[in-house]
């Protein structure tokens, strides 16, 4: 197969690169100045407000910060357990509805519809309502203490659950039929199928909503403060109710968003790959 | 054919309908061993529907297909292992995106047929260095041109060594030149005394390839023999009619 030599080209594709550089850097100056007046503006106005002194010493004070990081952090960790379990049960949930709301059997019917049921009425529901149904409504059912962190795990992936098994749907009757066919005609069983052919390719389509869904979920399991687990919320409220000083939430707030950041990253770059793969090359 | 042969597909007053529409009339004719066997027709005759029923991917609503000594319209046979012993070559080449060539190719054989990974691995490069492809087994689907996904196809489909292959107008999607790169690997598999019945619009290959030639309209089979008679010889006005659309090609 012949190759293509970029050292070997003509005047006029070196003449093409040179402008197209020139232009390029033109634009990363022009984009670093128009950031950098912006910064200016927001900070004079800021500092030009009459009650600014008094919002930066609530909200924004720096020792407080420094004092509030420990109890937060620790808050943090039990966040990131909640949300570990959650993630794993909510793909398991969310899987098994989406794959209940697509199956065509007869004898699924009454459990495809027990799905749906399920899907439209907890999308429904704020979220805020389920953790204290379940949070407060179960442990009096069965009158007996059960962990708030347990009970707000649960919500969180009772919730989430109904949002993922939707855009798992899209994605499942998104993979082509003839994928099916192909697998099928191979000798490939139903469950084979859906696991090894259309569970991975349906994956793929809906990669940057469940991703999105993730992000968002990442931030929700601080919910489970209202329940009364102490975790980064839950101790940025009780310094706030000692000190009388907005700062924790602020360093709680910082804790979230530095968890999430990767994510918004890596689903930013998945997706930018996913359309460059369909553009196929082309530059529009 | 001589009658000592053994039928390998034998379709027995196959009737296929869509509601009150009728696509396979009583259809019967057999394939047999080591016979490569031409579905022609123009659109809507049936061919693809037909192909379907074979595959089990439709059922049918009268009348029985015999794979060997199996009645595969008897809703008490395995279904899954009637078509590992099936190959079907699609007109789409249905190749799965999210595998590589070599992940497609041993799918049936390590998940189907439960052989050992590493002896599936050594078939498929045998198979993949006959056709040149050898070099391509780590690439993906949409890295390869119409032609070489529809030969990967084939080799896929030829995995499970299965009793009887089934090509659905493979080269449909395909441009005139990679048109034949495929029907040469079709004619290999002939000279090997692979059993083939295929549906296809290549009239001349067709004519050099098959040794029986079924035409269908509207659902009834109205030619079954040699390339020479049906193509040259018949009389049947309907026939003629057929292909005269392909004489001057």
């Amino acid at each position: 197969m012949a190759t293509f030599d970029p050292s070997t080209v003509s005047t006029v594709e070196l003449e093409r690169e040179k402008y197209r550089k020139s232009e390029g850097l033109k634009s990363v100056i022009t984009s670093v100045v128009s950031a950098l007046v912006l910064v200016a503006v927001i900070t004079v106005s800021l500092q030009n407000s009459p009650g600014w002194q008094q919002v930066k010493l609530t909200f924004f004070n720096w020792d407080v910060f420094v004092q509030s990081i420990p109890a937060v952090g620790q808050g943090l960790l039990l966040n990131l357990q909640v949300l570990f379990f959650a993630v794993i049960g909510v793909a398991i949930l969310g899987t098994l509805l989406a794959l209940l709301r697509t199956s065509r059997s007869a004898v699924m019917l009454p459990l495809r519809w027990i799905a749906a049921f399920y899907t439209t009425i907890m999308r429904g529901i704020p979220m805020l309502v389920v953790l204290y149904l379940i949070g407060f409504g179960v442990p009096g059912l069965v009158t007996s203490r059960i962990s708030p962190t347990l009970l707000g795990t649960v919500a969180v992936i009772l919730s989430y659950s109904a949002y993922i098994a939707e855009v798992l749907r899209a994605g499942f009757n998104d993979v082509h039929p003839s994928q099916r066919a192909a697998a099928r005609s191979l000798g490939l069983t139903n469950l084979q199928t859906i696991r090894m052919v259309v569970i991975p390719q349906a994956l793929r389509k809906v990669a940057p909503a469940l991703m999105n869904d993730f992000i968002s979920m990442q931030k929700d399991v601080g919910l489970i403060s209202t329940l009364g687990a102490v975790d980064a919320i839950r101790s940025a409220q009780i310094m706030q109710a000692t000190t009388y000083n907005f700062t924790p939430y602020v360093t709680a707030s910082v804790a979230f968003i530095c968890l999430s950041v990767p994510f918004i990253l890596l689903n930013d770059w998945y997706s930018a790959r996913l359309r460059k793969r369909e553009l196929n090359g082309g530059t529009v | 054919m001589t009658k000592d042969t053994k039928a390998v597909l034998r379709l027995d007053k196959v009737t296929k309908a869509y509601g009150k529409n009728l696509i396979l009339d009583h259809l019967s004719f057999d394939v047999h061993e080591h016979e490569v066997v031409a579905l022609l027709g123009p659109s809507g005759s049936g061919k693809s529907t037909l192909m379907r029923c074979v595959n089990l991917l439709e059922r049918v609503n009268d009348g029985q297909i015999w794979l060997g000594d199996t009645d595969i319209t008897d809703p008490r046979i395995n279904e899954n292992a009637i078509r590992a012993r099936i190959g079907v070559v699609f007109q789409q080449f249905n190749l799965f995106p999210h595998m590589t060539v070599m992940e497609n190719i041993i799918l049936a054989s390590t998940h189907v047929l439960k052989r050992d990974k590493q002896e599936s691995i050594d078939k498929a490069m045998s198979l993949l260095e006959r056709i040149g492809m050898d070099k391509k087994a780590k690439s993906f689907p949409d890295r390869l041109s119409g032609g070489q996904q529809q030969r990967v196809a084939i080799v896929r489909a030829l995995m499970t060594d299965p009793e009887l292959l089934l090509l659905d107008e493979i080269t449909s999607a395909l441009d005139p030149m990679l048109v034949g790169e495929v029907l040469e690997m079709v004619m290999e598999l002939k000279e090997q005394g692979t059993t083939i019945l295929m549906a296809t619009h290549e009239m001349s290959f067709a004519h050099q390839a098959a040794d029986r030639i079924v035409l269908l309209r509207n659902g009834h089979i109205i030619e079954n023999g040699t390339p020479q008679e049906v193509m040259e010889e018949s009389q049947n006005p309907q026939t003629r009619e057929f292909f005269s659309y392909f004489r001057n090609l």
